[in-house]
């Protein structure tokens, strides 16, 4: 080796050091080791949830599968993912839109207040909707925690929305008025397939908020328990392994549901 | 003019005192003007001038505070965009990029319910106008700058509008392609025969494609003529510092005869300038003269010097070559600098720098410049 290439090498390692790297590892170990074990434990034929395993086995799914009560809970997290994503869906456009059309001056004053939610602990948040339905007369049930999950929800999809229409070109729709389009047209026919990608991005993660809200749930839901409820359930009578399969299918949905959003965000950044 | 029942002689356009006024801001004060059919009229001025201002009003997309805009005769003034028989071309495009661009070039045809059996022929018939025939199913957002000035093209003319806008529609194209586009605008414009209004920065651009110029500032409209007039006869002095290059000179009259004026100054030097009124000796004049209109000869090829023409003795400062034309900069004792613009060849590489010189011009080659406009008085 001459001494260019003893260079060269020194140069190349200093780029790429050693130690950095393997810190990465041990973030990603900090991050995901958690999410393993309850993957690899999901699939362990025996009860007990300690190593080694026993063997391999869906006996747990089999479990939650048969499960009436688990089935029951799955259904009203998909309803209340639906809800949640529906009703931010449409405030969230409206809001989004709405706030183009407001002085500059006001502007910051209302998306301060459209977006302070997002500072304050969702706890207070369900306490509050617990005593507001309380004092109205609403029972708890399974809608009153959509419409909360929707309040939660709704500052994020204002935001994803609002943050595509910024990039949005109106020159565009002047393009279209000019070729005789009416305001609505012009909005049907290039406005909203444009933001599209980001609206429907905004709604999977409202979605994906409300699968995995335990604290609105808790105090707003009464007894149409959602699927971390049931959860929350089986952990105060001890670590059940049906918990591991439960959590597992539910880390399947909320993180294709939030890598869908984030495609689709990205998309609409285009 | 209200009676917009085709009156033959109608004008396309017809401007009656429009006035916008944007804050405290005037954008275009009090302008009126009168556009033929089937005519390319361009609108020039510095950005900022209230050109694409203007072009706006009558698109639909500003309403003008004072005055009205007439289309073909009926008043359009407060009639929508999405209402007028206009099409813009805008000054970057606004292709729908989530389109074909067939679909593109289609969606003005399918609001004018034109039959989908008719879309088709005459969408690809007028891509092929274009010059991008075959490129109908191509997503807008993949065409490189040209094809997408094309395609905005087609879009704007397939509604047949009684007048199309075009905002700079070359000023985002690379030289080259800007110089092919000028002309091609303009005859694909003496072919369909359409009234375009065409605003610009570019004076060259203005000159080349127009039939008529208008030169604006400050809002105003300060001279609207065809390219040669505005070129040879500037009404005022903005217009002839912004339509080309001036060699701007204040003379001293000597000598009075009859409507010429004579400026002597020692060892021959002379300047002879035809006025239209009698000046007295002792008087100042303002002249200029374009820089292709100046001879530089070398002193020691100087023919007879008993003409009566201009002719002024200097030294060359400077010989700045730019490929087809050379500019000469001399120093001339009299009125300082003077630039010279021939075209390059043989004859011109014997003119250095340091040598003496003789500067001379065909006497209609001067106009007189005035401060005052004479259409309008720009405000600062």
């Amino acid at each position: 080796m001459t001494a260019l290439d003893w260079r060269r090498t020194l140069v190349r390692l200093r780029r790429r050091p050693l130690g950095s790297a393997a810190f990465m590892v041990l973030v990603f170990v900090f991050l995901f080791a958690p999410l393993v074990v309850m993957v690899a434990f999901s699939f362990n034929s025996s009860p007990r949830l300690s190593f080694p395993f026993a063997g391999f086995s869906i006996r747990w799914y089999q479990e939650i599968f048969t499960d009436t009560l688990v089935l029951r809970a799955f259904r009203r997290s998909v309803q209340a993912a639906v809800v949640t994503a529906g009703i931010t869906g449409v405030l969230g456009l409206l809001a989004a839109l709405g706030i183009l059309k407001v002085a500059a001056r006001w502007r910051t004053v209302f998306l301060t207040t459209a977006l302070g939610p997002l500072a304050i602990p969702g706890l207070l948040y369900a306490i509050g909707l617990a005593v507001f339905y309380r004092q109205i007369g609403v029972g708890r049930s399974i809608w009153s925690a959509n419409l909360g999950h929707a309040l939660i929800a709704l500052p994020f999809v204002f935001l994803i929305i609002g943050a595509s229409l910024e990039r949005f070109r109106f020159g565009l729709l002047e393009a279209a008025q000019d070729l005789g389009a009416t305001r609505w047209y012009a909005f049907r026919t290039v406005t909203l397939p444009l933001i599209l990608p980001a609206v429907i991005g905004a709604m999977l993660l409202a979605a994906a908020i409300s699968v995995d809200d335990f604290v609105i749930a808790f105090f707003t839901a009464g007894q149409d328990k959602t699927l971390p409820l049931v959860m929350y359930g089986r952990v105060l009578k001890g670590i059940d392994p049906t918990l591991n399969a439960i959590g597992t299918v539910m880390l399947i949905l909320t993180t294709s549901l939030a890598f869908m959003a984030a495609s689709r965000t990205t998309i609409g950044e285009r | 003019m209200t009676d917009g029942s085709g009156q033959p002689f109608q004008p396309a356009i017809l401007l009656e005192g429009v006035t916008k006024r944007f804050g405290s801001v005037v954008a275009v004060d009090n302008v009126t003007l009168a556009v033929e059919e089937g005519e390319f009229f361009s609108l020039l001025g510095p950005s900022g001038c209230g050109k694409t201002t203007l072009l706006r009003m009558l698109a639909g997309f500003e309403t003008p505070d004072d005055g009205s805009v007439y289309l073909r005769g009926e008043d359009v003034t407060l009639v929508q965009p999405n209402k007028r028989a206009t099409n813009m071309v805008f000054q970057n495009y606004e292709l729908f990029p989530h389109m074909t661009v067939f679909n593109n070039v289609a969606y003005g045809l399918k609001l004018k319910k034109v039959p989908k059996n008719e879309i088709g022929p005459r969408v690809n018939e007028m891509l092929e106008v274009v010059g991008v025939g075959g490129l109908g199913a191509r997503a807008a957002d993949q065409l490189s700058g040209g094809q997408q000035q094309r395609v905005a093209l087609a879009r704007a003319l397939i509604n047949r509008p009684a007048v199309l806008l075009l905002d700079e529609p070359l000023s985002a194209l690379d030289v080259k392609l800007r110089k092919r586009m000028q002309l091609e605008l303009k005859s694909i414009q003496h072919s369909l025969g359409t009234t375009f209004v065409y605003v610009t920065h570019d004076q060259e651009e203005a000159l080349l494609m127009s039939d008529r110029v208008g030169i604006m500032n400050h809002g105003r409209l300060l001279q609207i003529g065809a390219p040669r007039s505005i070129y040879e006869q500037p009404r005022n002095e903005f217009v002839a510092d912004f339509v080309g290059t001036l060699n701007d000179f204040v003379v001293t009259i000597t000598r009075a005869d009859g409507d010429l004026a004579v400026a002597e100054h020692g060892d021959g030097d002379r300047i002879v300038v035809m006025t239209g009124a009698a000046v007295g000796a002792g008087e100042t004049l303002r002249i200029a003269v374009r820089p292709e209109r100046i001879l530089v000869t070398p002193r020691d090829e100087e023919a007879g010097s008993g003409q009566i023409g201009n002719r002024l003795s200097g030294r060359v400062e400077d010989v700045i070559y730019m490929g087809p034309f050379t500019q000469y900069l001399v120093d001339t004792g009299m009125l300082g600098r003077v630039v010279s613009q021939r075209v390059s060849n043989e004859e011109a590489t014997l003119i250095t720098p340091g040598l003496e010189v003789a500067v001379t011009w065909a006497v209609d080659a001067a106009f007189p410049l005035s401060d005052r406009d004479t259409v309008n008085t720009p405000t600062t």
